[in-house]
């Protein structure tokens, strides 16, 4: 039996939360099941109704900003880790384990193994440390700390090149170089060149202050843009002159040269590119020198790059490579 | 916007990448939300928990094993959230609320009412101009009959005339649907 006008009222009235439901609604429900179900009916489907209508009072994308960002992060630090053992490439599985576990703060591990993170020639590695300072490795270096590195202790030990962006603290981040020269900082952004084929190591500094030491106990205060040298033969500091932008332009894979000798430029694209270049004859090194910047992407590219800049020609085989005059 | 049609078709894999994480978030986060705030009643917990196990669920996705369909994963996963929710607030506030059992809520239930709720919005959809436009201010703007007849210039009894055409409509509608 449909409902007469006055138990459509009651009925909406209940629905609508306006009123109880009324004695004269229960006494028509309990008429029939027919009614029953129909009272039964309306009440699923303004629930239902009350459902769609929260479900628009949330906002997907607008939540996602959150969750999207937080999962990158996830993702991020899971690739930077991947990334650190595809580094490994030839160390010992353990080693790998033991880094596993410090990455994930697991406590019950030796305190006093060094870790050491290293890249050969031409691969780079991002890698983040316990205490969250990013540090992006540069082809052929590598950087050692001990596990308990986030607790109070900000020490490593580094030698290549590299892109740091240290983790602020109140506990100084100290890089300590082969020859002795030590690094001293804070919270900042700098970018760090040890290679032993150059006779100085090159600090260069973006945001912050650093304070560089020589094992003779001199220091050298930088400020951001301010670059810094170290002689490894005669362990003087002193300031340089050059352009930041260049220095970190490996990060984007550019080559800035500024008169650099072929010599030099050829002992960055061994390292960059994991090959081996013969100079024919070997004082071609000295002789050549170039300015400008050299953005290809592939060694080949480079070196053609290189034939229309000077009076040279180059032979591939295999990994080896020989440059010779024209 | 149907249940049955939009369900994530994708297979919830180990592979499964930030791209088809989105559209699963998209798909679902309001869905999830409403249902963890009929739990809960609090807007900010209810998305909290479900963005907490939408996390979840990416950090782990290499490790679960999901049978099943994903999105009956995710309805549990936020129901057993929502009443640990109610549990730390209701120990914390030193109340004695009542809280749902976990097994109070049938979990065949759940499913079938989340198909009740898609094919409902369907219908709503199809409902006549006039009738709709009450029944959304009725459903969706919360407001009293009362006031819906002052904002239309209308009478109390033509509102409720509309308010029940709606719902005989949206009967017929799910009857046909084999969905009520």
């Amino acid at each position: 039996m449909s409902p007469d006008n006055k138990i459509k009222e009651h009925i909406i009235d209940h629905l609508t939360g306006e009123q109880n439901p009324s004695d004269e609604l229960n006494e028509w429900k309990n008429q029939s099941p027919e009614n029953d179900k129909t009272l039964s009916d309306f009440q699923k489907i303004w629930r239902a109704t009350d459902f769609v209508s929260n479900m628009q009072k949330f906002d997907s994308k607008h939540a996602w900003r959150k969750v999207g960002a937080t999962i990158l992060r996830e993702q991020k630090r899971k690739t930077n880790f991947q990334k650190a053992i595809y580094a490994f490439s030839g160390m010992a599985a353990s080693l790998i384990l033991v880094f596993s576990l410090t990455i994930f703060n697991q406590p019950n591990i030796n305190h006093q193994n060094p870790i050491t993170l290293s890249t050969e020639n031409g691969s780079k590695a991002e890698i983040t440390l316990p205490d969250g300072t990013e540090v992006t490795l540069n082809s052929g270096s590598s950087i050692s700390y001990l596990s308990n590195l986030s607790d109070g202790i900000r020490d490593v030990s580094f030698s290549g090149e590299a892109f740091f962006k240290v983790a602020k603290s109140k506990v100084p981040f100290v890089v300590q170089t082969a020859s002795g020269m030590k690094l001293k900082v804070l919270g900042t952004q700098f970018n760090l060149s040890t290679y032993a084929e150059n006779n100085h190591i090159e600090t260069t500094l973006l945001e912050g202050k650093v304070e560089l030491t020589s094992p003779n106990g001199n220091n050298l205060i930088l400020e951001p843009g301010q670059m810094g040298s170290y002689n490894q033969s005669t362990q003087n500091l002193a300031y340089k002159i050059g352009t930041p932008s260049h220095e970190i332009g490996w990060l984007n894979n550019k080559i800035y040269l500024d008169n650099t000798s072929l010599e030099s430029l050829t002992s960055l694209l061994e390292r960059q590119f994991n090959v081996q270049i013969l100079l024919v004859p070997t004082k071609l090194g000295t002789d050549i020198h170039y300015t400008g910047v050299l953005e290809e992407k592939t060694i080949t590219d480079i070196l053609d790059a290189l034939t229309q800049l000077s009076d040279i020609k180059y032979k591939i085989k295999g990994t080896e490579i020989i440059i010779s005059a024209k | 916007m149907g249940f049955e049609e939009n369900r994530f078709s994708e297979p919830f894999t180990n592979n499964f990448d930030y791209t088809s994480f989105n559209e699963l978030f998209n798909l679902y986060y309001p869905r999830l939300c409403a249902y963890a705030y009929q739990i809960t009643k609090n807007p900010t917990a209810s998305e909290d928990i479900v963005q907490e196990v939408f996390i979840r669920l990416w950090k782990g996705r290499k490790e679960l094993n999901i049978k099943g369909d994903i999105f009956n994963y995710l309805l549990k996963a936020c129901k057993n959230a929502s009443l640990n929710f109610l549990r730390s607030e209701s120990s914390r506030r030193k109340t004695l609320e009542e809280i749902p059992e976990k097994d109070s809520i049938n979990d065949m239930d759940l499913i079938e009412e989340q198909e009740l709720v898609d094919f409902v919005q369907q219908c709503i959809d199809l409902l006549p101009q006039r009738s709709r436009q009450v029944f959304l201010m009725s459903r969706f703007e919360g407001l009293k009959q009362q006031e819906i007849a002052e904002r239309l210039g209308t009478s109390i009894k033509t509102i409720k005339n509309q308010i029940w055409k709606s719902l005989q409509y949206l009967r017929t509608c799910l009857k046909e649907k084999d969905a009520i």
